[in-house]
């Protein structure tokens, strides 16, 4: 605490020695050199896509992916607690319903089948996109309730640059990041380092007249290291490579209802890739290899437990895109990926082929486009059933578009699910169903100083051969069958404005969503009836995100409504929960920079997002950043 | 434990066999061992129990019965299952029976002479998983009592019977741990031997084993499925007092008793005398010629045994202590 304080005074200081002559960040990544790709592919006709540059990553202020989804697009995030496993739950979705790419490259575990959006710093892309609803014909397994793809991108105006920034917080969190890049306008590379530590020691509300009890086993370790190199070979081809080197130690904290807990997970993960392009006046042509290796040792010296399990994931992709007139473009690709992994919970080290064949056709007008895609997929020299979808958008007056999209849509049993011992069922058929959803957008105002949107979208999916793992009669054991079918729909509103008056813009982002998803078939064990909301899931939720930027301060409030839901031992109740940011950003001798508040969870709610896992209250964390940059 | 073992089996020799008890000692582990079914014989017979045990081969896992001398009491989590939290089977014996119902149940089977018999009882108690899961709560359960240590927890072990293929309705409830007091002080986990009277079930064919806890989800119980057996004490033919026919030449009143017994003796001579319990410990023993009155007020309810003997010649009658 005294050192938080010590940071705190010296950061109050350093912020207000910059108030004088402050300028307005004027930082603007120069996207429009980079070979740019504009995959079909990559975007979606008839769906609901959003977002995040390197400018709006920066400014935030969440600390992770799950944090961003989170705060600034609603969605539910179902988090163990400050540090601990986080994944996403989209339009009503599974953890292992939400595909992530990194460069085009899944992140999931083939294992869990899902990944932890904790362990995604913010700063580890340049660009994050949310794109919901179903894209497995474009992506394949997993890309069910939506996709998150978060990317690195070059900037070729540099000659050299720099970029670095450290914060501290509450409950002993402490946070560095160095990024060092430099080239030319041919060569750019980039390098991130990235740790976090946290104690995550934070007291937690009991009962009335009981004293409150502090978290312990809680604490995280995270470093990163990105390395991004981009070439230019001609003004028409490019080679990028990535390379991610991620370690996390993490401390599993005791559930409010366990005295102590001595466990441990260590994730380690290296990932890379490489990927040439070649963009012709017709054609972009893509080249892509990539591979994951990824170790989760879990230890718990109290039980005597250790376990230990990895894998290994190649990936290869060739894609090729045609425009054959000015609105025709065909696309059509083959990826193939390669696993092997090895536990203690598998028999043989389990391995799995995957090899997909894809295409999109896209045909345009002047004020709609349609677009529709095919996918096959070998599993194993098993096929999986023939997927497919098609979008359509049209603007059906100046402010007013339609959009809406069919899509049939699939998840492969992962390897655990499969190979697992006990329980694993190597006859498990694919999680797949179909969906449809539409969209209607409003440009409300659109004038220089003010923009108004409104959209509302509704969806509807079902999806069946869900697998649960559950106990049948006489058995011993849990294993996984393909046991239940579930009907998810839902309604999505979104309102933004913004406006300007001078120095000063204020804006307010507010969405609000229903989603049903719900159980069609009744299974005894887990006792599950049919109709019930899947656990987890809420059925209300809602965010509001104001801002008021004046000259070079910024005020942000985040506000999130959760409703109530179910868990597999208990109810959980609604929850409010807000956050407050107070940003300035400074320039000086060429640098810029900000330095921030984060005041988290500003109200101090004792909330639960899954029962026995208690939340932090009030906390804070304070930082600052600086950047200079060269131009060639 | 020799020393009672040795008894019983003196027991059983006057009384025609009238009891059996299974204390698993006969499997002669090696120290610090287990069997678990994995030599797919499908269960384990001991005195006259059969205790089922279903082991899949593939996996490794087993539900029902397993045979263990284990003595780790510390070791909270999975890989300490066979364990009991005692350290040791019933009086400082080695070896004791561990059970996991998996999915709600388990069962013993009643064999041979005791098929259709009443069985007297067994002792219980906690396994270590179960027992420190209970009082520190791990990743899946919760610690009994809750965050505030009020919860009204309970894990409850029911035992019913079949009989003529008939699952009885009445039952002998054993909380194997209740939180449920007002004063917390005096919530408890059983951690000793705990002898559970099954005469209330009457004759059986089998027993069945149930155990619920309130600490329950849509996964079925938190709390782990395990629980500890030693000494299970079978009948074999003679339990019901009707059964036993009355000591020739004496009296013996009240039957059942309370505070005392009278013994009468018809005909005069010394007469040693010595009562026993159902697990065949010797209680009280004395001599008198003519008459005597000897005081049961100490005895714990259940059934007893009155051994006389009389010029070499020995006799023995049940009576009850109400």
């Amino acid at each position: 605490m005294i050192l938080f304080l010590r940071y705190f005074t010296f950061l109050l200081f350093y912020m207000l020695s910059f108030c004088a002559n402050a300028q307005i960040d004027t930082t603007i990544v120069l996207e429009e050199i980079e070979v740019k790709s504009a995959h079909i592919r990559q975007e979606g006709v008839g769906s609901n896509v959003e977002k995040w540059d390197v400018t709006n990553l920066k400014s935030v202020g969440s600390n992770n992916i799950a944090e961003l989804l989170s705060a600034e697009s609603g969605v539910f995030i179902k988090s163990y607690g400050l540090g601990s496993l986080s994944t996403s739950s989209l339009r009503g979705g599974s953890a292992g319903h939400t595909l992530v790419l990194w460069n085009g490259l899944p992140l999931q575990s083939p294992m869990l089948g899902l990944l932890d959006l904790s362990l995604l710093p913010i700063n580890s892309a340049e660009e994050v996109t949310l794109q919901k609803g179903g894209k497995s014909a474009a992506w394949g397994s997993g890309a069910i309730g939506g996709l998150i793809s978060l990317k690195n991108k070059p900037d070729f105006s540099h000659k050299f640059s720099l970029n670095s920034s450290v914060a501290v917080g509450s409950f002993g969190y402490r946070q560095q990041q160095f990024q060092y890049g430099f080239g030319s306008k041919k060569f750019q590379s980039r390098t991130k380092v990235f740790s976090q530590q946290a104690e995550n020691d934070f007291s937690y509300f009991i009962a009335e007249n009981l004293p409150d009890r502090k978290q312990s086993n809680a604490r995280l370790s995270q470093q990163n290291i990105l390395q991004d190199l981009y070439w230019k070979l001609k003004s028409n081809q490019q080679i990028s490579v990535h390379l991610w080197q991620q370690y996390s130690d993490r401390q599993i904290p005791p559930t409010n209802v366990q005295n102590l807990s001595v466990a441990h997970q260590d994730d380690r993960s290296l990932r890379g890739i490489i990927n040439w392009k070649k963009v012709g006046e017709r054609t972009v042509l893509q080249v892509k290899g990539g591979f994951v290796k990824e170790d989760l040792d879990y230890f718990d010296d109290q039980q005597l437990l250790e376990s230990r399990s990895s894998f290994e994931t190649l990936f290869g992709e060739f894609t090729t895109q045609f425009a054959f007139q000015n609105n025709t473009i065909f696309h059509v690709g083959m990826t193939q990926f390669y696993t092997k992994a090895e536990s203690a919970g598998y028999q043989n080290a389990p391995s799995e082929s995957r090899t997909a064949l894809f295409a999109s056709y896209r045909l345009e007008g002047e004020k709609w486009q349609i677009q529709t895609s095919l996918r096959e997929e070998l599993v194993n020299s098993k096929f999986i059933p023939l997927t497919s979808d098609i979008g359509g958008q049209v603007q059906l007056f100046p402010r007013l578009h339609i959009k809406g999209k069919v899509s049939r849509n699939y998840r492969l049993p992962t390897l655990n699910d499969r190979f697992w011992k006990p329980g694993g069922n190597e006859n498990l058929l694919a999680e797949s169903g179909w969906s449809q959803e539409m969209t209607l957008a409003a440009d409300l105002i659109k004038s220089k100083r003010t923009q108004a949107n409104f959209s509302l979208t509704g969806f509807n999916r079902t999806i069946k051969n869900w697998i649960w793992w559950s106990r049948r009669e006489g058995e011993s054991y849990w294993s996984a069958q393909n046991l239940a079918e579930v009907w998810s729909r839902g309604l999505e509103t979104r309102f933004s404005i913004s406006h300007q008056i001078n120095n000063l813009t204020l804006s307010l982002k507010t969405g609000y969503d229903f989603i049903q998803s719900t159980n069609k078939i009744a299974i005894e064990n887990p006792q599950i009836e049919a109709g019930s909301q899947l656990f987890y899931t809420p059925k209300h939720r809602f965010f509001a995100n104001g801002k008021v930027k004046w000259k070079t301060f910024v005020l942000a409030y985040q506000q999130q409504f959760s409703g109530a839901t179910e868990g597999v031992n208990e109810d959980l109740p609604s929850y409010f929960f807000s956050n407050l940011r107070l940003q300035n950003n400074f320039a000086q001798n060429g640098i810029n920079g900000s330095i921030f508040l984060n005041i988290n969870n500003l109200w101090d709610t004792d909330y639960f997002i899954i029962e026995r896992r208690p939340m932090p209250g009030r906390h804070f964390q304070i930082g600052i950043n600086f950047s200079f940059n060269q131009k060639i | 434990m020799y020393r009672i073992f040795t008894i019983t089996l003196i027991f059983i020799s006057f009384f025609l066999t009238a009891q059996t008890t299974s204390d698993f000692e006969g499997f002669n582990l090696p120290a610090e061992s287990f069997l678990n079914g994995s030599d797919g014989n499908g269960g384990f017979t001991n005195g006259n129990i059969f205790l089922p045990n279903s082991y899949e081969d593939a996996f490794g896992s087993w539900t029902g019965w397993s045979i263990s001398n284990t003595t780790d009491n510390t070791t909270p989590g999975f890989t300490n299952q066979y364990s009991a939290i005692t350290g040791e089977g019933f009086a400082n014996s080695a070896t004791y029976a561990t059970g996991y119902t998996a999915g709600g149940r388990t069962n013993i089977a009643l064999e041979g002479a005791a098929t259709g018999e009443k069985v007297s009882g067994f002792y219980i108690t906690n396994s270590t998983y179960a027992y420190l899961s209970m009082q520190e709560g791990d990743s899946f359960a919760k610690k009994f009592g809750g965050v505030t240590g009020n919860d009204p927890d309970y894990f409850l072990m029911t035992i019913k019977k079949y009989e003529n293929d008939e699952l009885s309705t009445d039952s002998v409830n054993v909380y194997l741990a209740d939180y449920r007091f007002e004063d917390n002080t005096q919530d408890y986990i059983v951690d000793e031997w705990t002898y559970v009277d099954l005469t209330p079930l009457g004759n059986a064919d089998s027993l069945q084993f149930f155990l619920t806890s309130t600490d329950v989800g849509t996964f079925g119980m938190n709390t782990p499925a395990y629980f500890c057996i030693d000494n299970l004490i079978t009948s074999d033919g003679i339990t019901s007092v009707e059964n036993v026919e009355e000591l020739e030449g004496f009296t013996l009143s009240p039957n059942p008793a309370s505070d005392f017994i009278n013994i009468k003796n018809k005909e005069a001579g010394e007469v040693n005398y010595s009562i026993f319990d159902k697990l065949g410990r010797e209680v009280e023993s004395g001599s008198f010629s003519n008459e005597n009155r000897i005081s049961t007020s100490f005895l714990a309810k259940g059934m007893y045994v009155v051994r006389i003997e009389k010029k070499g010649m020995i006799q023995s009658q049940l009576f009850v202590k109400q």
